[in-house]
């Protein structure tokens, strides 16, 4: 019965990785289109930098969730692969949960790499908006 | 020249009434802010800890020879609330509490957001600040910057002396932002003290950098909104319609664009919900539980009777 067992849970597997790679690809495609829509207006990129440096943005939620799937890999390996459902003879040995690992986290350099392209929309405002300012004062009729 | 206009610039916003405003919001608002969400953050990092400790304390061995609920939680990652939440919430409360680890996948806790109905009006922080109120100032100090001169008459004075234009617009952006910024960075010092005085970790590697950062930022996004509230002013003859399109700007740049941005996106690119992606799953599993245990039954029913008991 075993080796059936083994089959039909690696056809779940599958199926559910499958389910969840589908998910997050979409998630993914729609967040980043949204966030790229958004930064026509240098609010969106000071909430980008500044949650980015205070570690409560984006860059901390998908760390938060990595580390998630990472866990749940290591549970996987450790206990869930090993649960047997259907059979007659059970086996007592117990095994140790594993404790979940600490969180990454992103240092000053990577949360500068990340944010460089709204700093540099925030700098490249700045120099635009100046520049038409004083274009449009020197044409002026006073 | 430059610093006689600059200083001329400077004089007459401190007497104006806005920079009373300034003055009474930076004073007010950001140490009170500062101050009130490090203490939501020490009761978060309380919760957190209890937590932890009563995740210690449960079960840490189980049985793989013992058939397992697939929706129950085997384990938890907590998620720890970081310092620097002070100035920026974020997605902190919108965050899952824990990860739950089951062997249907991952469950997501509660959020902290659905604890406390102060949430619903939203999130007072330094973010917020800055990027909603000190925005909203930085318009009503330049609005009115060339057009108000334009309208008294005042403009065409003093560009009828030997003084170049490029003069008179740096000499009012310098002093605008001067003016504007010296109260801003008092007011963070202070409740920066205020918070190292409640034990914030302000001389931390980790921390002093960032917070540097996020002032910088600050600072290059109110010269954003500066230069924003230039541009009204010189191409509008009237301050009271400068006024006006400078609102309507400032509504449309703060308020209404980064949300539409994201409401875009879910009509161009719609997706599923975490949810009805778990359901499917969940239905997966007992659909090949279902067929497994058929599968299985089918075979013992196909051995004689007489092997079975030594077959299985």
């Amino acid at each position: 019965m075993r080796p059936l067992e083994e089959e039909y849970r690696s056809k779940f597997q599958n199926y559910a990785n499958k389910l969840d790679r589908d998910y997050k690809r979409e998630t993914e495609r729609q967040e980043q289109l949204g966030q790229m829509l958004s930064r026509i207006t240098p609010t969106s990129s000071l909430i980008y930098i500044t949650t980015n440096l205070t570690q409560t943005g984006k860059a901390k939620r998908s760390t938060y969730f990595q580390t998630g799937d990472r866990y749940y890999e290591m549970l996987y390996t450790d206990l869930f692969s090993k649960i047997i459902d259907y059979t007659y003879s059970r086996q007592h040995r117990p095994v140790k949960i594993t404790q979940p690992p600490s969180l990454e986290i992103t240092t000053l350099g990577e949360t500068l790499r990340q944010s460089a392209v709204d700093v540099m929309l925030l700098c490249f405002f700045a120099v635009v908006l100046t520049t038409v300012a004083f274009l449009k004062f020197f044409r002026s009729d006073i | 020249m430059l610093m006689t206009l600059i200083q001329k610039e400077v004089m007459h916003h401190i007497l104006s009434v806005r920079f009373v405003a300034l003055l009474l919001m930076c004073l007010l608002l950001v140490p009170l802010t500062l101050s009130t969400n490090y203490r939501n953050y020490r009761q978060n990092l309380v919760d957190y800890q209890e937590a932890v400790k009563l995740t210690n304390i449960e079960e840490t061995t189980m049985n793989p020879g013992m058939p397992l609920d697939p929706e129950l939680e085997v384990s938890k990652l907590i998620l720890k609330p970081t310092p620097l939440s002070v100035f920026a919430n974020g997605l902190a409360d919108t965050l899952p509490s824990y990860l739950g680890m089951t062997r249907n996948g991952i469950t997501q806790g509660a959020p902290a957001l659905v604890s406390s109905l102060s949430n619903l009006l939203g999130h007072l922080d330094f973010l917020f600040i800055v990027g909603t109120v000190f925005s909203l100032l930085a318009l009503l100090f330049t609005f009115d910057a060339v057009a108000g001169e334009r309208e008294a008459g005042t403009l065409r004075i003093t560009l009828a002396n030997s003084l170049p234009r490029d003069l008179f617009l740096w000499s009012k952006l310098i002093g605008g932002y001067v003016v504007f910024v010296v109260p801003f960075l008092v007011s963070l010092l202070f409740g920066l003290l205020v918070l190292v005085w409640q034990g914030f970790p302000l001389g931390e590697p980790e921390i002093f950098p960032r917070v540097l950062g996020l002032t910088l930022i600050s600072l290059l996004y109110i010269g954003v909104f500066f230069a924003i509230g230039t541009v009204i002013s010189t191409y509008l003859d009237n301050s009271k319609t400068a006024l006006i399109v400078a609102f309507t700007v400032w509504v449309f740049a703060v308020l209404i664009t980064p949300r539409v941005g994201f409401l875009a996106a879910k009509f161009i690119a719609p997706t599923q919900t975490s949810q009805s992606v778990y359901m499917e799953k969940t239905a997966m599993r007992d659909n090949f539980n279902a067929a497994l245990k058929e599968e299985e039954n089918k075979m013992i029913m196909e051995i004689p009777p007489m092997r079975r008991g030594t077959d299985i």
